[in-house]
Order: C-alpha cells, then structure tokens, then sequence
C-alpha cells in the first residue's frame, strides 16, 4: 500500500517524468497508475471487506490466510485429539498428558493459500468501444482484474496472470504480496489489445500447461465462442478441478446497437478481428433481429455454465468497479464478506 | 411585377445542376463500421460491389438541398432584379438622390390618437427613410417651416448625423414658406442620381403638380386629438390704466361649445370667463389689464389636440434689444404715435419731416411710419415702411383728387390686416384720392358720387413692403373707433411682425442688431434647449444676428457673449403659436410645393426602369448560404452516428 500511496502522491502532476534519482518503484507505481488500472481508495476500502471464496479451490501452503477444514501441523493451535500410534511424537501435549494422565496431540489449523489465475481475453475484439465515452473493453477486463488480483493478493494468495491475443501468451507470476498488484497492473497495462485466439481454446491450453489446478478468472467478451467450445472447455478444466469464473466484458452498443449510425443507410460491419465485413442497417426490424439472435446465444452460454458450475458474470464497460462489479462478484457468491 | 436579369450568361452556373446529379448517379462506397459481433446480424438485400457504376438518381435530402443550393447561387449569378417592391430584402441596383420633405408647420405639433406628436411620428417615418439608405446614395432632409432648413448626408457618418440632428430638432413651426421649400427641393436634386422623393406631412403640404414620383407619407388625422381651439391673435387696445387685450379664439372642434378662459399675470388670475365658440367659426372676447403689469398670458381652458396654441403672451415690458423699433416720421403726431406707443415692447422715436438722413436714422429700425408724409424716391429707408396719409411718391402713387366724404366701398376681409376691422359708419371726411401703380394691391376701397378710391392699400417701395392708409386719422372719425388700433396693430404685425414687441413667430427668424464686440448670441427656449450663434464681431459698428425660432411657446432668452464668454447684455423674447392657418386642422390650408430644372431632368431618369430595380442577389446569396449550412449540417448529423465508433470510418 505504502507503494500505491506514494504513486498516487506522485500522481498526476509528474506522471509521465522520470525523476531524477527516482526510485524504480516510484516509475512502476506511476505507470501502473497512469493505466487507470489500480482501484482508488474507496474501492480498496470496499474490497478490504471482502474475500475470495475459499469454497471455490483451496491450496496449501504456508502463508495463505484462507482458513481451513482440515486439521495438521501449524502455530495456530486449534483443538487436542487422543494420541494414536503413528502420530507425530512432536506434538504430543506434555502438559495435558502430566493433568489428565492421558496423552493428547495438539491439532492445530492449518491455513491454505488460493492460486489464483487470470486469463485476460486481449484479442481485437477486445480493443473496441461503441462509444468515445466508454472505455474498450480490454481496458474494462484489467481494471477487474486488478481489483481481483488486489483482493487475492491482500490474502496473500498466488496470483498469476496470462494475457490471450493471437495465443496463450507467456504467464505472470506466481505473484504473492499485495505489493505484487503494481507489476500486476503494469503486466496487463503493456498488453495489446490484437489478435484472434478463441479464448476456449486458450483455456484448454493453459489448464493443460499447468500443473497445480486453481481458481481461474476469465475475463473475456466471448465473442466467436459457441455454447459448444464453451461446454468442451468448461469439460476439460473440471476435469483438472480447475474452478472456473467466467467474466464476460460487453459494451452498451454490443447490446442495443441502434445507436451505431443515426440514418438508416446501408453500411459495412467489420469485424476487428477477421477483418470481414458484413452489409448491415439500423432498420428497425433489422435492430430487432439482431437483438434476438444475440440474447439467445447469450442464453446458451449462460446454460453452459450453469451446467458445469462456473458462474457467468456480465459486466458492461460503463460500470462501476464500486459498486457496481463488486455486487454483481457477490451475487455470484465469487467474493464473500 | 416583373423580373429582370442583369447578367444572363450567369445562366451557365445552371449546369451546375447537372453535375450533382451526375455525382449522385455514381456508386458509392458504403461506409465502415468497425463492429465486433457480426453473427447475428441479418444480411440486407444490397447492390452488390460488383453494381454497374451507374444508378439512377437516388431522391435524397442531401441531393435535393445541393440542388437547392446550386440553383440558388446559380440564379444569383445571373443578377436578378425587380421593381423597388423588395429593397428591404434586396440591394438596389442604382443609387439614389433621396430628398425627404418634412412638415415642419405648427400643426406638426398636433397629437394623434395614441397620445403623440406628428412630429415625432414624422421623425419615425423619415428613419424609415434613412435606414434605405445604401452606399452611394445621397440624403437631404428639407424641413418646410416658415423659415425652412436643410441638411444633406452622402455617406454612412453623416448620415449619422443627420439622424442626431433631426433627432434634437423641435418642430420649427409657422406656416411653410412654398417658394423656399420648393428652392430648397430644387437644389438638392442631382443630375446623376435618380431622385427618391418622400413628403412626410400631416396633410398641410402637397407636391401636385412635379414630374417625380412622390412617396406621400400622412402622419395624424386631421381630425384627430378632439378637434383644436387655439388663441390665434391678440391686440392691445388703450393705454395706462384703460389698457385691454382683445383675443380671437378659433374653434376647430365639431360642435358649438363654451369653453373657459383665464388670464394670468404672474400667478394671479386677472380675469377670467366664458366663450361660446361655433364649429369652424372665430370669436374675440376682451379683458381690461390693470396698470404695471408687464406680461399677461391667456389661455383656454380645454382639453384637444394642440395645447401648445391654448394660450397667447403678450408682454408690455420694451425689449431693448428685441423690442419693436419704430421711427415715427411725423410733422402732428397724434393719434398713429399713441397707438404706436402702446404696443407691446415698442420703442417709438420720432422725428419730423424735414429730418435730414432719416435713411440712415432708420437704418436700425423694424419698422419707418410716414405720418401725412412720404419719403422722396432717392430716400426711402430700407425697412417696412407704414404710410398714413402719405403725399406723392414718384414711381408708386400719386394724389389724383380728393373725395370729400368717401363711404366704405369693398374690404378684403380675410387680409391678415382686416381681421376683426370694421370700417362701417366711418366718417372720412376729406380724403385724397390715389393713382397706385398696378402692382399695388387694394385691400380697402372707398367711393363717392364720382368716383372710386382706395383706403388702404399695400405694396413695395425699393423692394421694401408697405401698408398705405388714405385715411387721416385727425379729421376721421377712425381714430376714435376700437377698429383702429387693432388695424394699426395687426398692419404693424404684418409689416414687421417677427420683431414685434419682443414677440417672435414661429418657424420664422428674429433678427436684431447686437454691439460689435459681441462674438456669440446664446438663444435659450421655454424648454431649455440652448442654440449659440457665433458672430465675427466688428470694431464699434453694430451687427446684425438672426436667431432661428421654433414653435415652443413661452419665453425666450437671449444673451450676448464677448470674447471671454461673459454675458454684456441680455433680453427676451416671446413665443406664441396660434396661428388661424395652423390651428385649423380638420381642413388644412395646404402649401403645394412645386420644383424643377434639375429635378425635372432626375424625373425623367426616375421613370426608366433600371433605377428603380432593386437586385435580388444578396438575397440569392443568403438562400444559398443557409440551404449548403443545412446541408453540413445535415451530413454532420448522419455521419456523427459512424464517427462515434472507434476505428470506424465515414460512408
């Protein structure tokens, strides 16, 4: 935090300088800032309430803060069970034993650490915004991210980030410290928005690649993704007990497009991504049919995870991180108070 | 109405039409639109890419507001005119001299229904005028009072001024002086400008019979305000404590009525009472004014349409410097030098026939009376000159005989002079019987058994005016009848009336002699407004100043500035209005003014067509400015929806 103030002290007035003698964490802090990616103050105010739910996948380790179910060996103490042969000599309460006459064995509890994943959709669908106004949704898809990394963080959870353009990119991390959510932040700041791979695809890959299954968040507009590469994707990582959150970036304009030109002339659709162009106009009828065919496939997609217990959150790129995200992230019982 | 085109190749820019047409018929490229999510999209049925580059025209807001456009500008090209019926939307092709005629007669300050002055309803329109004004046009307001003013404009500035200047201006008053006005009206036409002439009257002036267009602007009813009854005339009769005022009353109004009057000296009523007053007609009613008063002010008590004439001044205090000087020039003064002397302001000095240089002892004077007198044909003064009973003079009469005892033959009754005057039962006695010249014009004449004689006549000596009387006032039984001090009065008003007593007359000059070392003359009205006329000074010798009067009524001050500002000498002067020609408003007295030469020349420019065409351009011009803005505007519109996307492009 002590690195976050000190770049938001810095901020704006020499963002952009590199000061001379400066601290090299002073420049990261700034350029993770500049991005607009680290929450503000009241935001993190808010998240300081929260955690991410530890039902979702536990992990040992030695520094996590997530309590747990199970009993062994750890500082904190938690109850006294009789000694059976085989149990650790070590932990024998020699105390309890001179009371009661009876041997007991200190069970203590033992605290996980969350990997936590994040798989950032970064393709050229990505890169767009219907509107000057709004941010694209690359931009909306970091900004999550790093307020989730930031709440996974601050319980010291292994938190690690690959970004998916035109392929499954190099992966971040473990990163562990909630100092870690500035190179966090930078990582996906220095992402380009450009490239076509379906991010179904990419989640198979990156399931496969990695040993240790975890919690992963896909922050992505799932455009070109069918109920079908959704069902086969969400398969295989339930197979790798990986739990999944699906988090789906949509712009306004993506939802009612009528907005797209005021005349109801003919004009040239062209996707970002394949570069394909398709004859379109804002007839009313027109507008109509689109919407149909897209709540439909949206309703696919949300059966798909409903099946397969990934929770499917929707988030628009003029929402709010506070409270808007964080409500939504609570409602789908990802975060918990 | 016709249209006419000045510019007729301007009609190649038509094919300019034709060009848009063909822009349109060509095939565009849609526009792009960056979109992410093209699946659910239904295909439009659409020209493929592969069209025929041609289509037909596409009826579109925007082809059809570029043809608008086009056409506009093109028709502007080809510089289209019309008669002057559009000048306020278009620019004239020619510039014009405008000469605007404006009433400045004293009925001008007659109300009108809504509470105003014609003369500020006739300020009004002729801003309307002036706001016609274009480059190169020239502008001459011409004021038609008794003594009319101008002023002329030939660029934006000075016509600027020109409206300051009317602006300030109160209405001059009198009755307009026809053949000045119609000098001035002459004078301001160019030879190369075609004349615009409007007359702004309310009625009192008339151009019938030129050869120029007149744009006739009628300000105020005739009958409007109520009607009027004004105080047109007022005679001193007496002397001392015997001394009276005889007032006519005009009524104007369309009913008989009995209207009160009051007359005030100072803040004391010294008499009042009642008149009843027929529609149309004229009556006097008379007060006796106590001894020591110096100025009297009578009114009528009513409500009409120009209060300014209610009420007449009439002031007994001598003005020396604007009061009436009169030389008597008498061997047996009697009669003629009492009632000389009692009126108002008069100063009277007289001096006996065989005065050598009575033209230089008269040099000064307003006024030279012959008592039984004359003055010889190489000594005649150069003033007004009232002659009673006068002896030969060469060239303008002669005594022919004598009628013992003449009766009262024909009298001119609506001469300013006869006013109220009855010769009836007179007893002339002796009276010389005068040859006049024909010039000479008989206002009252007498007869005998033999033959026929004048009484009074009037004419001009040396181009000086006269009034004659064949009457001896000694050995008539004239002199004793109230009708004689009112002639001599009204004669002597006539003759020399702007100067009478310190009165002045509205719309005219007051013109007086002023020491040498005097450099300005302040002029301050009842109102306050103040006019310096400055002087060129002279070592010793007087100077004369003239002072322009205007139609405020009340008293006026003077005062006579040396070099260093400082006031050596003060006087007065009074103003009243009524005046029978003015104050009848229901039938106006009407001046025709008439004018040639050069105008008559800028008539014949003004009946060609060019002139009076008015080009239609500039408002082409506009029409085509605002179709291409809403043309921008409208493409602006459509393509905001594309240009909101990111990456986007513009169809």
């Amino acid at each position: 935090m002590k690195l976050i103030e000190r770049a938001r002290r810095l901020w704006p007035e020499r963002i952009g300088e590199t000061p001379a003698g400066g601290r090299r964490d002073d420049v990261k802090a700034r350029g993770a800032l500049a991005s607009g990616l680290l929450p503000d103050e009241a935001t993190i105010g808010r998240l300081r309430q929260f955690s991410l739910n530890h039902g979702l996948r536990p992990v040992d380790g030695l520094v996590g803060e997530h309590r747990s179910r199970r009993r062994g060996a750890a500082p904190e103490f938690s109850d006294y069970s009789p000694y059976t042969p085989g149990d650790d000599v070590r932990r024998i309460d020699w105390n309890a034993y001179a009371r009661f006459d009876t041997l007991y064995v200190r069970e203590s509890e033992v605290t996980t650490e969350l990997d936590v994943h994040f798989l950032v959709d970064m393709s050229a669908s990505m890169n767009w915004s219907g509107s000057p106004e709004r941010q694209p949704k690359a931009q909306m898809a970091r900004r999550v991210a790093t307020m989730l990394a930031w709440l996974a963080l601050s319980r010291t959870d292994r938190v690690t980030v690959t970004s998916v353009a035109d392929e499954l990119g190099e992966s971040f991390g473990p990163l562990q410290g909630r100092a870690m959510v500035v190179p966090f932040a930078m990582h996906l700041s220095d992402r380009a928005a450009d490239g076509s791979e379906l991010i179904t695809d990419a989640m198979q890959y990156y399931a496969r690649r990695r040993s240790r299954s975890g919690l992963l968040f896909v922050l992505t507009d799932l455009i070109g993704v069918s109920a079908a590469d959704l069902n086969r994707s969400l398969s295989t990582l339930a197979n790798e007990r990986w739990q999944v959150v699906l988090m789906q970036i949509e712009d306004p304009t993506e939802v009612d497009p009528a907005g797209l030109s005021s005349s109801q002339d003919v004009f040239e659709l062209e996707d970002p991504e394949s570069g394909m162009r398709q004859r379109v106009n804002l007839h009313p009828d027109i507008v109509r049919r689109y919407r149909e065919g897209r709540a439909a496939w949206l309703e696919e997609l949300d059966g798909v995870a409903r099946r397969r217990s990934a929770p499917l959150i929707r988030i628009a790129t003029d929402a709010r991180l506070d409270p808007d995200v964080l409500l939504a992230l609570e409602r789908a019982q990802v975060i918990v108070s | 109405m016709t249209l006419a085109w000045l510019f007729p190749l301007g009609a190649l820019g038509l094919l300019t039409l034709g060009a848009i047409v063909v822009l349109h018929m060509r095939h565009r490229m849609p526009g792009i639109v960056r979109f992410p999510q093209l699946a659910f999209w239904p295909r439009v049925p659409s020209e493929s890419r592969e069209s025929p580059r041609w289509r037909k025209p596409p009826i579109s807001l925007l082809l059809i507001l570029q043809l608008l456009a086009a056409l506009a500008l093109a028709l502007a090209f080809m510089r289209p005119a019309m008669p002057d019926v559009a000048g306020f939307i278009g620019q004239r092709a020619d510039a014009v001299q405008h000469v605007i005629v404006l009433d400045g007669s004293t009925s001008m300050l007659a109300r009108t229904d809504d509470g105003r002055q014609r003369w500020d309803v006739a300020r009004e329109e002729v801003e309307a005028v002036l706001d016609s004004w274009q480059q190169g046009d020239g502008v001459t307001i011409v004021v038609a009072s008794g003594n009319p003013t101008w002023k002329k404009a030939v660029d934006g500035t000075q016509v600027d001024e020109l409206r300051d200047w009317l602006a300030d201006r109160p209405v001059p008053g009198g009755v307009p002086d026809q053949q000045a006005v119609s000098a001035l009206i002459d004078g301001s036409l160019l030879p190369d400008l075609a004349p615009s002439i409007t007359l702004v009257t309310d009625g009192g002036l008339t151009m019938s019979d030129v050869d120029v267009a007149v744009d006739v602007v009628l300000v105020g009813e005739p009958a409007s305000g109520g009607g009027n009854v004004a105080i047109v005339d007022t005679v001193v009769i007496g002397d001392g404590g015997n001394r009276s005022i005889r007032a006519t009353v005009l009524h104007d109004r369309p009913a008989t009525e009995t209207l009160p009057w009051v007359a005030r000296a100072g803040d004391a009523d010294i008499a009042t009472g009642t008149i009843t007053l027929a529609s149309g007609e004229s009556e006097t009613f008379e007060f006796g004014v106590p001894d020591g008063m110096e100025q009297v002010t009578v009114s009528m008590v009513v409500d009409d349409a120009l209060p300014e004439d209610d009420g007449a001044i009439v002031s007994f205090a001598g003005d020396t410097l604007t009061g009436l000087s009169v030389v008597l020039v008498s061997d047996l003064p009697g009669a003629v030098q009492r009632v000389l002397e009692v009126l108002p302001g008069a100063r009277v000095e007289v001096y006996p026939s065989t005065t050598p240089g009575i033209v230089e002892i008269a040099a000064g004077a307003d006024l030279v009376v012959y008592d039984g007198s004359a003055p010889s044909p190489d000594d005649v003064p150069n003033a007004p000159m009232l002659l009673v009973q006068p002896s030969d003079l060469d060239n303008a009469w002669q005594i022919g005989g004598v009628a013992p005892n003449p009766e009262v033959g024909d009298i001119r009754l609506d001469d300013p002079i006869m006013r109220d005057v009855s010769l009836e039962g007179v007893l002339f006695g002796e009276t010389p019987i005068y040859v006049l010249p024909p010039e000479a014009e008989v206002i009252a004449s007498g007869s005998d058994e033999v033959a026929t004689l004048p009484l009074i006549w009037r004419g001009t000596v040396n181009d000086q005016p006269y009034v004659a009387f064949a009457i001896d006032p000694a050995r008539s039984s004239f002199a004793d009848r109230v009708s004689f001090p009112v002639l001599i009065a009204q004669t002597v008003d006539a003759l020399a009336g702007q100067t009478a007593g310190g009165r002045a007359i509205p719309g005219e000059t007051m013109t007086f002699d002023v020491p040498g070392e005097v450099l300005a003359v302040e002029l301050v009205d009842p109102e306050g407004r103040r006019t310096v006329v400055d002087l060129p000074g002279t070592d010793g010798a007087t100077q004369p100043v003239t002072l322009p009067v205007s139609a405020v009524p009340g008293q006026w001050t003077i005062g006579l500035l040396d070099a260093s500002g400082f006031q050596v000498d003060s006087g007065a002067m009074t103003v009243s209005i009524g005046d029978r020609a003015e104050a009848t408003l229901s039938q106006p007295d009407v001046v025709d003014l008439s004018f040639d030469g050069v105008g008559s020349q800028a008539g014949e420019q003004s009946s060609s067509e060019s002139s009076s065409l008015v080009e239609l351009w500039p408002l082409l011009v506009l029409v085509g400015i605002a179709v291409i803005s809403l043309e921008w505007w409208a493409w602006l519109a459509r393509s905001i929806g594309f240009r909101r996307m990111p990456g986007g492009t513009q169809p």
